[in-house]
Order: C-alpha cells, then sequence, then structure tokens
C-alpha cells in the first residue's frame, strides 16, 4: 500500500486532529482514540483510489462513525456484562481503594431509594422511558428526536412530563 | 433524596432487562442506514427500538463529527504520521537480475499472475465482508470436531472479540485462560484469575496484530480452585495466511 505523492499524505495532515478529537468527544480515551483514528486513516486509504479527486471528508466522516459504532458494540454491548479482558493491558492491576464501610441501615436505605426509583421510571409510559433514558445518556433534544423520530417539541415536554412524575412518586419537591 | 450513583444503577437495570428482551444490537451497517434514513419503515423501527435499548450506540450514531479544526503540534502529528506508515504492508523490492534467455517467460509468467492477481482480488472483494472487527463465539474443541474444524476469523478485520463460554464446568471458584500461538506449548499470553459472571462466559479483545502468524491458535480455560488449577477447555481458531 502506498501514502506517496497522491495526495493522501495531506490529507491525513489536514484532518487527523479532527477525527482524533471526534472520538476523544465521544468519551474514548486518549491511546484508544489515536488508535481508531489510524483504523480510519488505514481504510481510507483502502478506498483511497476511487476517490482521487473528490473532496474526502464525506469518505472520512463516514468511515470514522462506521469504526466508532464497530468499536462501541463489540466492546461494550455485544456481548453485556462478560468479562473483558484487554490483551493491550495483560499486566495491568487496579487497586482501588476500599470503599467507606456502609451501615446495615445505609445499605437497606440505598436499596429501598433504588428499587422505588426503578418502580416509579417503570410506571413511566414508553416514549418518556426513551426520552429520558437517551437524555440521561447524554444525548441531546436534537439527538434525541432524531433517533426517536419525533418533534422537538414532543422530546422536551416528555421529558419535562417524566420529571415531574418521577417527583411527584419520588416524593420529592421541584 | 435520588443521587447520579442511584440513577447509574437503575438506569443499568433498565437496560439489562431491555436487551434480555431484544436481540443482539443492530449491526453496523444497519445503524448507518437508519442514520441515512434509507432503511423501510419496519425496518426503522425496529433499529430504532434496539437502539433505545443500547443507548451507548445511539449517542454514537447521533454525535456529529466536529466541522472545524485545530491541529495537533507538528511534532505529534510527524510522529503520528510516522506510525501510520509502519502499519502499511511493506513493498517488496522487485528483484532487479534477470537473465535474457528467461526473459519472455519471465514476462509471460508476470502478465499472467498479474491478471490472475487481479481477477482473484475482485472476486475476493466482491465477497468480501466489510468488516473492522470481528466476533466470535468459541466452541470447545470436543463439540466441533476437533482442531480439523477450528473457527477461522476474518482475514481483514482489525481486531476480534472471542466470546469463550463455560460449558459444563460451573464448580470453580475463578477460572483463567491462556493462548497458545501456532505449535506452541508454552502460552504466549496469560490472564489473570477471572471471576465467573452470571453470563457464563469471558471475551478477549484481541488486535489482530497480536494473531500474526497463520496458524491454528488455542485458547485454553482452566479452573481455578484451592490454589490449584485443571485444564477444562481447548478452543481452537484458525488464522489464515495473507
Amino acid at each position: 500500500m502506498s501514502t506517496g505523492g497522491d495526495g493522501f499524505e495531506e490529507t491525513y495532515r489536514k484532518y487527523y486532529a479532527r477525527v482524533w478529537r471526534y472520538y476523544r468527544s465521544c468519551r474514548i480515551s486518549d491511546d484508544e482514540s489515536h488508535d481508531l483514528a489510524q483504523d480510519t486513516f488505514k481504510r481510507l486509504l483502502e478506498h483511497w483510489s476511487s476517490i482521487r479527486g473528490e473532496d474526502p471528508w464525506p469518505f472520512l466522516k463516514q468511515i470514522a462513525k462506521s469504526v466508532l459504532l464497530n468499536y462501541i458494540r463489540a466492546t461494550k454491548t455485544q456481548k453485556r456484562a462478560a468479562t473483558t479482558v484487554t490483551l493491550d493491558d495483560p499486566e495491568i492491576v487496579i487497586d482501588l481503594p476500599a470503599p467507606p464501610e456502609q451501615t446495615y441501615e445505609d445499605r437497606e436505605d440505598e436499596r429501598r431509594r433504588r428499587e422505588l426509583l426503578h418502580r416509579a421510571f417503570r410506571e413511566l409510559s414508553k416514549g418518556q422511558q426513551a426520552c429520558l433514558r437517551l437524555r440521561l445518556n447524554d444525548l441531546s433534544y436534537e439527538e434525541i428526536q432524531k433517533t426517536l423520530g419525533i418533534t422537538l417539541d414532543a422530546v422536551k415536554s416528555r421529558i419535562r412530563d417524566a420529571k415531574r412524575q418521577l417527583r411527584e412518586r419520588l416524593g420529592e419537591k421541584s | 433524596m435520588i443521587r447520579k450513583d442511584d440513577w447509574e444503577v437503575v438506569l443499568a437495570r433498565v437496560s439489562a432487562e431491555e436487551r434480555e428482551g431484544v436481540a443482539l444490537p443492530p449491526t453496523t451497517e444497519e445503524m448507518l442506514a437508519f442514520d441515512q434514513g434509507s432503511l423501510s419503515p419496519e425496518e426503522t423501527e425496529r433499529v430504532r427500538l434496539l437502539l433505545i435499548a443500547y443507548p451507548e450506540l445511539a449517542r454514537a450514531l447521533a454525535h456529529p463529527l466536529p466541522e472545524d479544526d485545530e491541529p495537533l503540534p507538528a511534532a505529534e502529528l510527524d510522529r503520528r504520521w510516522m506510525e501510520f506508515q509502519q502499519t502499511l504492508p511493506r513493498r517488496r523490492e522487485p528483484s532487479r537480475v534477470l537473465l535474457f534467455w528467461k526473459a519472455s517467460a519471465a514476462l509471460a509468467a508476470a502478465l499472467a499472475i498479474a491478471f490472475g492477481g487481479l481477477l482473484w482480488q475482485a472476486r475476493r472483494d466482491l465477497g468480501r465482508p466489510h468488516v473492522i472487527g470481528d466476533e466470535r463465539l468459541l466452541e470447545p474443541d470436543g463439540q466441533r470436531g476437533g482442531a480439523e474444524a477450528a473457527l477461522t476469523i476474518a482475514p481483514y478485520s482489525d481486531w476480534c472479540l472471542l466470546t469463550v463460554p463455560i460449558i459444563g464446568a460451573s464448580g470453580y471458584e475463578d477460572y483463567r485462560l491462556d493462548i497458545h500461538g501456532p505449535g506452541q506449548r508454552s502460552a504466549v499470553w496469560r490472564s489473570g484469575v477471572l471471576s465467573r459472571r452470571s453470563n457464563d462466559a469471558f471475551s478477549i479483545v484481541v488486535p489482530r496484530r497480536f494473531l500474526a502468524s497463520p496458524g491454528t491458535y488455542q485458547v485454553v480455560l482452566y479452573g481455578v480452585r484451592g490454589g490449584g488449577e485443571e485444564r477444562l477447555a481447548t478452543y481452537s481458531l484458525r488464522v489464515p495466511g495473507d
């Protein structure tokens, strides 16, 4: 595979930071973001001859999104809750400090609080649950609108109503 | 008072409940088609429901790429470019010596190889799945018919996710995994001690460069109990040559 004299290096230098920042903004670690950015350009190079002369940015955007979705799909969700052992860091041992000891009352209080929240959340309408879940996963109103295929006003009112109902059911003041 | 970690726990529980009721997450192709609005109404609705069940993917799909440029320092960009070039396959230098009496035959053979190669490449490209990563559920050798029938990983993937199920070996406190390279007795990689999870499986993210040598690799599962280890199962995995 050649990268010399055909504008590829220029494209790489122009867009590398942009692609890397995209992955960073998606909460990917710095090292992983660089790896994914390199993968993205590797894939771009594979298709380079077919896009010569055209603006590479639209292709690059599509490839970058595809690389990100593949990454998240595989490492975060695909095998759900399976213990994931990363070969890149076989020797890493994380020795977290022990959390402060909870009393029996604290634990029971926490369990009751979460049970109540879960029940209250499940009592919301399906549409409210979907909007609130996406919002709590840091999607903007516009992104939720696009994902759910509903109007922006509907997104806002579902989230507002959901919050109000939760407050009422949990007995909290607004 | 509801705290942030209460929400995290409840949302994780809700996600787990919903994922029990749906299939695997949508494929990357399905998500990109959903994003472009090119799916049928039924498929659109199906993918939408899956994205709600997998909000990490919904967030990634909806998150826009930046359109502005805030460059990296020149030295770092140079370093990244050098690294990038080093990951590309090297081209072989052609031999500069060709005996005259063999020239015609060599030229004809080279043309045949070139055209054959182009035809082969075109056929291979048509059938090649467009994947970056490869995800495989391993089966113990005894259940699949031995190493001859070993599972083969995709030759174009940059990494693969190997899922090792624990089948019929539930009586252990902990487990451990080894990977043996082709024809190697000693392990090329060893995991630490792993606790059993509710889904009875372990997943290993393996960069493709780790499987550089073609041949049959073996993933070995050990049960750990009372300070000792017992070999429980072997899962063979074939890495094709280029």
